[in-house]
């Protein structure tokens, strides 16, 4: 895990509360912070432009539930389709990524961001995710999840 | 007055959390149109009376780029404004868009502060949240 002033995390933090309006908590490590007795979701957009590289969003099904929820507007009686839970997941790392880009390189800079995508991750990807070094985990809403930039070729 | 405001972008919940945000603000809606590309957005502004569009830029099928390009080169439509909802706000960006003819450009997320501003500014009507 990094410093506090790393601006993944202040922005993590900044659109977990405001845009997916949920309480949030940081998680003081991301080693065991995930059930792996359920399965563990990625979802990550590729940046282009002033930097190459990705930004990855890792979290369980409560958690994209609750997104989905909150983000619609929803009770948490009224079901929600696959397509909406993906989609809101998804979604969630476009904002994360534009805001993070913005924050950390400022207000004029040009990129793209492409290929969004959502899948269900294995044990040892998690593994491998959990060792990344800019990486900040949190509790939103009492759910675990953990976001992570990553810059090519590093 | 009530608008009639179509929403083209390829993600269902993009669509719904603006229309939900709208649900957070006094403009008032008469129907909202949904359309996952530019295509289909162009078949429904055929088909409806729009008085304004929100567009995503990166869709399947058919592009932003290309929506706007079909639309100010059809008469009908050349007038018809255009918000650009994006999650990148850089001033060559915006410069890029503004020339293919949007009217105003919002950053995602979108608050309904920003919306009511944004639709002010176009329709010339007072809105408060």
């Amino acid at each position: 895990m990094n410093n506090n002033t790393h601006p993944l995390k202040k922005v993590s933090q900044r659109i977990l509360e405001d845009w997916a309006m949920m309480l949030v908590d940081d998680a003081e490590t991301a080693e065991g912070l995930f059930d792996k007795s359920s399965p563990v979701f990625m979802s990550w957009i590729k940046i282009h432009g002033v930097v190459e590289g990705a930004l990855t969003i890792v979290a369980q099904e409560d958690f994209i539930k609750t997104l989905a929820h909150n983000l619609l507007g929803r009770s948490e009686e009224e079901p929600l389709t696959d397509a909406e839970c993906k989609d809101a997941f998804k979604e969630m790392g476009n904002v994360l990524a534009g805001n993070f880009l913005t924050e950390a390189y400022g207000e004029d800079i040009v990129f793209d961001l492409i290929h969004p995508n959502v899948r269900e991750i294995t044990e040892d990807e998690l593994e491998k995710f959990s060792s990344r070094k800019i990486l900040f985990g949190f509790m939103a809403d009492d759910q675990p999840v953990a976001m992570s930039f990553s810059i090519k070729g590093n | 007055m009530a608008y009639n405001i179509l929403i083209v972008d390829d993600s269902s919940i993009v669509r719904k959390v603006l229309i939900k945000t709208f649900g957070m603000t006094d403009i008032k809606v008469n129907n909202f149109y949904q359309a996952e590309n530019g295509k289909v957005g162009l078949d429904l502004l055929h088909s409806n009376w729009v008085d304004l569009v929100f567009l995503d830029i990166n869709m399947p099928v058919m592009n932003g780029m290309e929506f706007m390009k079909n639309l100010r080169n059809d008469p009908t439509y050349k007038e018809t404004p255009v918000i650009v909802v994006s999650t990148e706000g850089s001033q060559e960006r915006r410069d890029e868009l503004l020339s293919a003819g949007i009217k105003a450009y919002l950053r995602k997320p979108v608050t309904p502060k920003s919306l009511v501003e944004a639709i002010t500014q176009i329709l010339g009507e007072s809105k408060n949240e």
